[in-house]
C-alpha cells in the first residue's frame, strides 16, 4: 500500500487555500494538486521542509502508511 | 538534473547560432544536388538514343546518368542528416533539451554521419567501378577523413541514445515535487 498523503487534512485544520500553500512554498498549483491525490514519486525533504513551515506541522502530520508486505517485494496492491 | 539559468540561455544562443549554420548547410547541400538536373539532361538523351533504335550508341549516356546517380548518394545521406540536425537546434532553441525527439535527432545524425561516410568510402567507388566495367571488388577506397566521420556518427548514435536514457530520468525527476 502506498504513502498517503494526508495534506488537505492539515490544509482544512489551518484554514488555508491551496494556492496561498503553493504560493508559500514555492510549487506550481498543478505539482501542489498532484501532491495531494498522491500522484507524484515522492517528495524531496526541501519541500517537505517548507510544508511543516508553513502549516506549522510535523512531516508525519502530512503523511500516512498501513504496513502492507508487498512493499517489501516492489508489488503494487493490484499485482498482490 | 536541474541547468543553471545563466547555461540555460547559453545553450540557446549556441543552439540558434547552430540552426542558422545548419540552414547554410542545408542550402549548399542542395546546390550540390543540383547536378541532379544534369541527371535529368542525361535521361532525356538516353531517352532520344534509345526512341532512335541505336541503344548502343546510348551507352556513353547511360554510364554517365548511373555515375551521376551514385555520386550524389552521400550528398542524400548528409542531407537527411543535416536536416535533423536544424529541427534539433530549433527544438533546443526553443528551449525544449530533453525530450524524446531530440534524442530521436541525434540517432538520425549519427547514423547519417555513419552512413553517408560508408557509402562515399565502399558504395560509390565499387558501384562507379562496376559502371566502369571493371568486375572485381577492388573499387573500395578507405579514406582517413570518411573513416573518423563513421567512427564519430556512431559515437553520435551512442550519445542520442544517452541521451533517451537521460530524458527518461529528468522525466522522473520531474515526478518528484
Amino acid at each position: 500500500m502506498p504513502v498517503i498523503v494526508t495534506l488537505d487534512i492539515m490544509l482544512a485544520r489551518r484554514k488555508m487555500k491551496a494556492r496561498d500553500l503553493a504560493q508559500r512554498i514555492g510549487l506550481s498549483e498543478t505539482q501542489l494538486s498532484l501532491l495531494r491525490t498522491g500522484k507524484v514519486r515522492g517528495v524531496r525533504f526541501e519541500t517537505l521542509a517548507k510544508l511543516c513551515a508553513v502549516l506549522e506541522c510535523t512531516p508525519g502530520e502530512l503523511l500516512d502508511y498501513s504496513y502492507d508486505a508487498g512493499d517489501l517485494t516492489g508489488e503494487s496492491p493490484d499485482e498482490a | 538534473m536541474a541547468l543553471s539559468r545563466s547555461l540555460d540561455s547559453r545553450l540557446i544562443d549556441q543552439a540558434k547560432t547552430f540552426e542558422a549554420v545548419a540552414w547554410l548547410a542545408l542550402v549548399l547541400l542542395a546546390l550540390n544536388l543540383l547536378r541532379l538536373v544534369g541527371i535529368v539532361s542525361l535521361g532525356f538523351a538516353l531517352a532520344e538514343g534509345i526512341s532512335a533504335g541505336d541503344i548502343a550508341s546510348a551507352a556513353p549516356q547511360v554510364r554517365a546518368f548511373l555515375r551521376s546517380m551514385v555520386e550524389v548518394l552521400p550528398t542524400l545521406i548528409y542531407l537527411g542528416g543535416v536536416w535533423s540536425a536544424r529541427r534539433m537546434f530549433a527544438r533546443i532553441g526553443e528551449g525544449e533539451l530533453f525530450s524524446d525527439a531530440n534524442s530521436r535527432s541525434l540517432a538520425d545524425i549519427g547514423s547519417s554521419l555513419m552512413w553517408g561516410a560508408l557509402a562515399a568510402m565502399i558504395v560509390v567507388p565499387q558501384v562507379l567501378a562496376w559502371i566502369d566495367g571493371d568486375r572485381g571488388l577492388g573499387g573500395v577506397r578507405i579514406e582517413q577523413e570518411a573513416l573518423v566521420l563513421a567512427v564519430i556518427g556512431g559515437g553520435i548514435v551512442l550519445v542520442g541514445r544517452m541521451l533517451a536514457e537521460a530524458t527518461r530520468l529528468q522525466s522522473e525527476l520531474d515526478e518528484i515535487v
